[in-house]
C-alpha cells in the first residue's frame, strides 16, 4: 500500500513538473522537407531545386558591387577542379533537398549538453557548441559551415557563426563574402520546425538578408540522408543512393579546362542576365533586385508600371556600368564576434604539424619548432622582434633560432631579422638567413642593410632544406609581386607559406619596377594550388599562412586566385577593346573586389592596383 | 506490507519530484494572468514585410496555372486552373487573395495592438484587413464565414524553471550564457543577439470563405484551417515579426502547405497605405519549367 502510494506520488509530481517545461522545446530529431520527403520545397521552389535563372536577384538585398559580381559569375566556373566539389555553405545548406538529423552530444562526465550536430540537407555535417566555448581568433581558418555557437532563448535556439568563406546565397552567383555572419533561430512549434537565418555582409549586403525554411518532424528523415550517399554508402548503383557523390567528392576532369583558367563574363557580355526577367514578365531593374524591392511599395509601384521599379535598369543599377553608388561598400558590421588584433599585438596560433603562426602587428610570422630549433619565415616588422622573439621563446623554450627564410625583401617582412638571427651571446653562431638572390641584392642596396642581409642565396627554382625532422621546398616565384618572391613549403607539416604573394586583406602590391607582374603573381597562385590539397569538399587539408591576414587553405587560395585572374581578364578585355587607363578606372571593372581587397592607401589601393594591372598588361608579351 | 526502508528509494524520488515541481511553480498562488499580461512577446506595432523569398509569387501576379510547390490535388489544380480575375472582380469577390490563408504572404504593412486584455487585433494596410485573435475562447458563435474566419489565439511558452538534466530547457542554459558572458557574440563586444521574446503565438483560424494561396487563384476552400505560429527575433539590430502558416483543406490540398513569412519593425505608421482589395491581371504567360 504504501508502495503504491509513493508511486502515485511520484507520478503526480511528474506529471506536474513534466509537461510545462518539456513540451516540444527542443530542435533534437529526424525532420523531412516541411512538404515530405527530399524535394518537398513550399518556398523558393525553383531556386532550391532546379536552381535559379541567371539575373534573378529580386527580393535580395544586396548592393551595387554584389550586383555587378553576380552579373558576370558564369555556371561554368563551376567546372574549375578546385570548384567541383564545393559545399553549400552553413548560410544555404539548409535550403537543399534531403532530410535533416539533428544530434546532441552530452560530456559523458559531466553529462551537460556540449553541442549540437547536424547532419544532411545536402550539406556539411556542423556543429553548434553549446559549452560556452569562445569563437576562434580572427587569423584562424574558415569554413563553409563556419564556426557556431548557440544558446537558448526561451523556446528558440539562438545560434551565431563566424569564420565563414565565401560562399553561395542562390546558386546563380549571389554569393556572400568571408567577411559575412550569420544570426539562426531554430524554433519547434509543435511538429514543425522552423529555421529563421539572416546572413549580414557588410561588402554585398545594404541590410541583412533574412529568410526562414520550414521541417517537418518525421522519424523516418533519416533515411533521406542514405539516399544522398551520406551515412549508408549503399544504394542500387541508380539515382541518389547510387555514391557518396553528395557527401563526399574528389574533383575529376570532366571538361578540357586549362589549369588556371577562370570562367567569368566580360562586363557588358553576359547575354542571359534577363533570363528571369523575360520569364515573368518583370523589369530587368526588379529583377537584378536590392534592398527596395523587397518591400510593398515596389510592389505598388509595379502595378503602376511607374519608375521605382523602371522598364530598364538605370544607370545606378546596371550592373555592366560603372556608377557612384557602386562606390566600395564598408559598412561596419554590427557587434563583430572576432574582434581585429590591436596594430601591435603579438600573439600565436598553433597552425600544423610543427608550425605556429606568430602575428606582428598585422603581418605573419611563420615558425617551424622541432628539436633541431626554430625556423622563421618573415621575422616581421623591427619595431616588434623583442615581442616577436618573447613569444617564439614561449613556444620553444630554449631553442635558437637556426634558419630564416625571407620570402621578399619587403622591410615589413624582414625588419626583425637582426635581432631573431642573432644568437644568444655575441659569440654565438647566428642563424642561417636565406632569401632569393634578386631579393638579396636589394636589402644589401638598402641604406637600412645592416644585419638583414641574407647568408644564403639561390638563383635556380627551388632551394631544398631538411630541417626538424622536415623536408621543406624553397620555391621561387619568379616575376610574382617581385623578381625574388618566394614560396615556403614545410611538407610534414603541409603547410605553405605564401608571404607576399597572399596578403589576404588587400589586393598584391606588386611592384613592376622591381620585376612583379600579374601574370607571374597569378602563376605563383596556381602553383600554390597545385602544392594544396583539399581535405573534404574543397577546404582543409594544407594551410597556407598568408603575408597579412588569416590562414587560408585550398578554397581560400582559389577564391583570391579567382579575384586576380577574373580582374586580369576584365582588364585584359579592356586592353584589347583598346580602352585607355583612364577608361578603364573609369569603368571600375573591379568594383566587386575593391571593398574586399583595396587598400586604403598604398600600392594595393584599388586605384593604383588597377593602374598597375593595366601597365603591366600592356606591356606584358602577346 | 513493505518496511519503511524498503520504500525509502521510493519516496526519496517522490521527495525529489515534488520538489522539482515546487521548483517550477511560484511560491504562492496566484491569481490567472490575462492573456496580454502573460504575452510571451510583444508583439504589437508596426510592421513591413520583407519579401525575400517566393518574389515572384508575391510581389507580382503570377499567371494562371503558376502553382508550383503548392501541394495542390486534382480538384485543387482544376479550380486554380479556372481562375478568372474578371469574374471575381464582377463578383465583388476582390477579396479572395486577402483571406486569412494567403494575406501574411502578401506584400503588405501589419499594425497590430490589443482591443483588450484578450483580444488581439491585426490590421493590414493592402487590402484594408482586420484579423482578430481571440485568447481562452472555447464556444463561440463565429458567425458566418468570412475572409478573415475565426482566430483563436494562444501562448506557447517555457515554464521558468531550471533544468536539473540540463541541456533541454532554456532557461538554464541561458543563465549560464549570462552567467559566463558566451554565446552568440563571444569574443567581442555586446552580442547581437538581443533575447525579445521567450515563446510563441499560436493562432488558429477557421470558418473561412473560400480564399487563394496566391494571388493567381491558387485556391483553398471554406474546409480550410490555418494555423500560425508567430516569433519575433532580434536579429543585427533589427526587430523581425515571423509568421509561420500551415494550411490544411482536405478539398483541395494533398498535405498541409507551410511557408513562412517575415516582418521588419517599423517606428511608426508614416508608411502607412491603406489601399483596397483587388484583383490584378497576371504578369506574362507562365511557362512550365522544363527540368
Amino acid at each position: 500500500m504504501l508502495r503504491a502510494r509513493a508511486l502515485v506520488g511520484f507520478a503526480v509530481a511528474c506529471g506536474a513538473f513534466v509537461p510545462a517545461v518539456f513540451a516540444q522545446t527542443d530542435v533534437a530529431g529526424d525532420w523531412d522537407q516541411a512538404g515530405g520527403g527530399i524535394f518537398g520545397f513550399q518556398e523558393e521552389f525553383l531556386d532550391r531545386g532546379g536552381g535559379p535563372d541567371l539575373g534573378d536577384y529580386a527580393g535580395l538585398p544586396i548592393n551595387d558591387a554584389l550586383r555587378y559580381k553576380a552579373s558576370l559569375y558564369s555556371p561554368s566556373w563551376l567546372t574549375v577542379p578546385e570548384h567541383q566539389c564545393l559545399p553549400h555553405p552553413s548560410t544555404y545548406q539548409y535550403r537543399s533537398p534531403g532530410g535533416l538529423s539533428i544530434v546532441k552530444e552530452y560530456d559523458s562526465v559531466t553529462q551537460q549538453l556540449v553541442a549540437y550536430h547536424f547532419f544532411g540537407s545536402y550539406g556539411l555535417a556542423r556543429t553548434v557548441w553549446m559549452d560556452g566555448r569562445p569563437h576562434p581568433p580572427a587569423a584562424a581558418r574558415h569554413t563553409y559551415e563556419g564556426f557556431s555557437t548557440g544558446r537558448w532563448e526561451g523556446n528558440r535556439l539562438a545560434v551565431e557563426t563566424t569564420h565563414l568563406k565565401a560562399g553561395f546565397l542562390r546558386r546563380n552567383g549571389i554569393a556572400h563574402s568571408d567577411r559575412a555572419r550569420m544570426l539562426e533561430y531554430w524554433v519547434r512549434h509543435d511538429d514543425y520546425l522552423a529555421l529563421v537565418t539572416a546572413v549580414d555582409d557588410p561588402l554585398y549586403l545594404d541590410e541583412p538578408f533574412v529568410r526562414s525554411t520550414d521541417f517537418r518532424l518525421d522519424p523516418r528523415a533519416n533515411t533521406r540522408l542514405a539516399e544522398f550517399g551520406g551515412f549508408a554508402n549503399g544504394g542500387d548503383g541508380e539515382g541518389f543512393g547510387a555514391s557518396d557523390v553528395f557527401y563526399k567528392c574528389v574533383p575529376s576532369e570532366e571538361i578540357a579546362i586549362e589549369r588556371g583558367r577562370v570562367p567569368s563574363f566580360m562586363p557588358g557580355a553576359n547575354d542571359s542576365l534577363d533570363m528571369f526577367a523575360k520569364r515573368h514578365a518583370v523589369p530587368l531593374a526588379a529583377a537584378l533586385g536590392g534592398s527596395a524591392t523587397l518591400y510593398p511599395e515596389f510592389a505598388q509601384s509595379l502595378r503602376a508600371g511607374g519608375s521605382a521599379a523602371g522598364g530598364e535598369p538605370s544607370a545606378a543599377r546596371s550592373p555592366q556600368s560603372a556608377s557612384p553608388s557602386a562606390a566600395r561598400s564598408r559598412r561596419s558590421p554590427e557587434s563583430p564576434a572576432v574582434a581585429p588584433s590591436a596594430p601591435t599585438a603579438v600573439t600565436s596560433m598553433h597552425v600544423a604539424g610543427r608550425v605556429w603562426l606568430v602575428t606582428a602587428g598585422d603581418r605573419n610570422v611563420a615558425v617551424q619548432v622541432g628539436d633541431e630549433g626554430v625556423l622563421i619565415v618573415n621575422p616581421g616588422p623591427e619595431a616588434l622582434a623583442e615581442d616577436v622573439l618573447a613569444k617564439i621563446h614561449e613556444l620553444a623554450p630554449d631553442k635558437r633560432v637556426r634558419v630564416i627564410v625571407m620570402t621578399d625583401d619587403d622591410a615589413l617582412h624582414i625588419g626583425g631579422t637582426a635581432k631573431l638571427a642573432a644568437g644568444p651571446t655575441p659569440r654565438a653562431q647566428r642563424a642561417a638567413v636565406i632569401a632569393h638572390e634578386n631579393a638579396s641584392l636589394r636589402i644589401a642596396a638598402a641604406e637600412s642593410s645592416e644585419g638583414h642581409s641574407p647568408t644564403d642565396t639561390f638563383f635556380r627554382g627551388t632551394r631544398e632544406l631538411f630541417f626538424n625532422g622536415e623536408p621543406i621546398e624553397i620555391i621561387h616565384a619568379p616575376a610574382a609581386t617581385s623578381d625574388g618572391d618566394l614560396l615556403v613549403f614545410l611538407r610534414e607539416s603541409d603547410v605553405v607559406v605564401a608571404g607576399s604573394v597572399i596578403p589576404d586583406l588587400t589586393y598584391p602590391a606588386i611592384r613592376t619596377d622591381e620585376g612583379g607582374t600579374v601574370n607571374g603573381t597569378i602563376e605563383a597562385l596556381n602553383r600554390i594550388l597545385d602544392l594544396t590539397i583539399a581535405e573534404y569538399r574543397a577546404q582543409g587539408g594544407t594551410t597556407v599562412i598568408t603575408d597579412r591576414g588569416r590562414v587560408y587553405d585550398e578554397g581560400d587560395v582559389a577564391e583570391y586566385r579567382d579575384m586576380l585572374t577574373i580582374t586580369r581578364d576584365r582588364v585584359q578585355d579592356a586592353i584589347d577593346k583598346g580602352l585607355t587607363l583612364e577608361q578603364v578606372k573609369a569603368a571600375r571593372l573591379a568594383r566587386d573586389y575593391d571593398g574586399r581587397y583595396g587598400a586604403e592607401s598604398g600600392p594595393a589601393s584599388a586605384d593604383v592596383f588597377m593602374t598597375t594591372m593595366y601597365r603591366s598588361l600592356a606591356a606584358a608579351p602577346k | 506490507m513493505e518496511s519503511w526502508g524498503e520504500l525509502r528509494p521510493l519516496a526519496a524520488l517522490a521527495s525529489f519530484a515534488f520538489a522539482l515541481a515546487a521548483a517550477g511553480q511560484p511560491p504562492t498562488p496566484q491569481a490567472p494572468r490575462s492573456p496580454r499580461a502573460a504575452a510571451q512577446f510583444d508583439v504589437t506595432g508596426n510592421w513591413v514585410a520583407q519579401i525575400t523569398e517566393d518574389w515572384r509569387w508575391r510581389m507580382i501576379t503570377p499567371p494562371k496555372g503558376d502553382y508550383a510547390s503548392v501541394p495542390l490535388n486534382q480538384a485543387g489544380r482544376q479550380a486554380a486552373d479556372r481562375w478568372d480575375p474578371a469574374a471575381d472582380a464582377a463578383a465583388g469577390e476582390q477579396c479572395r487573395a486577402f483571406g486569412a490563408g494567403g494575406l501574411m504572404r502578401l506584400p503588405t504593412r501589419l499594425k497590430i495592438g490589443w482591443a483588450d486584455d484578450t483580444t488581439l487585433r491585426v490590421e493590414t494596410d493592402l487590402g484594408q484587413q482586420v484579423r482578430t485573435l481571440h485568447f481562452g475562447e472555447t464556444v463561440q458563435d463565429p458567425g458566418a464565414r468570412s475572409w478573415q474566419g475565426h482566430s483563436v489565439a494562444e501562448w506557447l511558452g517555457v515554464a521558468q524553471a531550471a533544468n536539473p538534466f540540463g541541456g533541454l530547457v532554456a532557461p538554464t542554459q541561458e543563465a549560464a550564457a549570462a552567467r559566463s558572458g558566451v554565446g552568440p557574440g563571444a569574443g567581442g563586444p555586446a552580442s547581437a543577439v538581443v533575447p525579445v521574446a521567450r515563446g510563441s503565438l499560436k493562432v488558429m483560424t477557421t470558418n473561412l470563405r473560400p480564399g487563394y494561396l496566391r494571388k493567381n487563384g491558387v485556391p483553398y476552400s471554406e474546409q480550410a484551417i490555418v494555423t500560425e505560429y508567430l516569433d519575433r527575433f532580434a536579429m543585427f539590430g533589427n526587430d523581425y515579426l515571423q509568421v509561420v502558416t500551415v494550411v490544411t483543406d482536405p478539398m483541395y490540398l494533398t498535405t498541409p502547405f507551410v511557408v513562412s513569412n517575415q516582418f521588419k519593425r517599423e517606428p511608426d505608421d508614416s508608411k502607412w497605405n491603406p489601399t483596397a482589395c483587388a484583383t490584378d491581371a497576371p504578369a506574362g504567360t507562365f511557362q512550365r519549367p522544363t527540368f
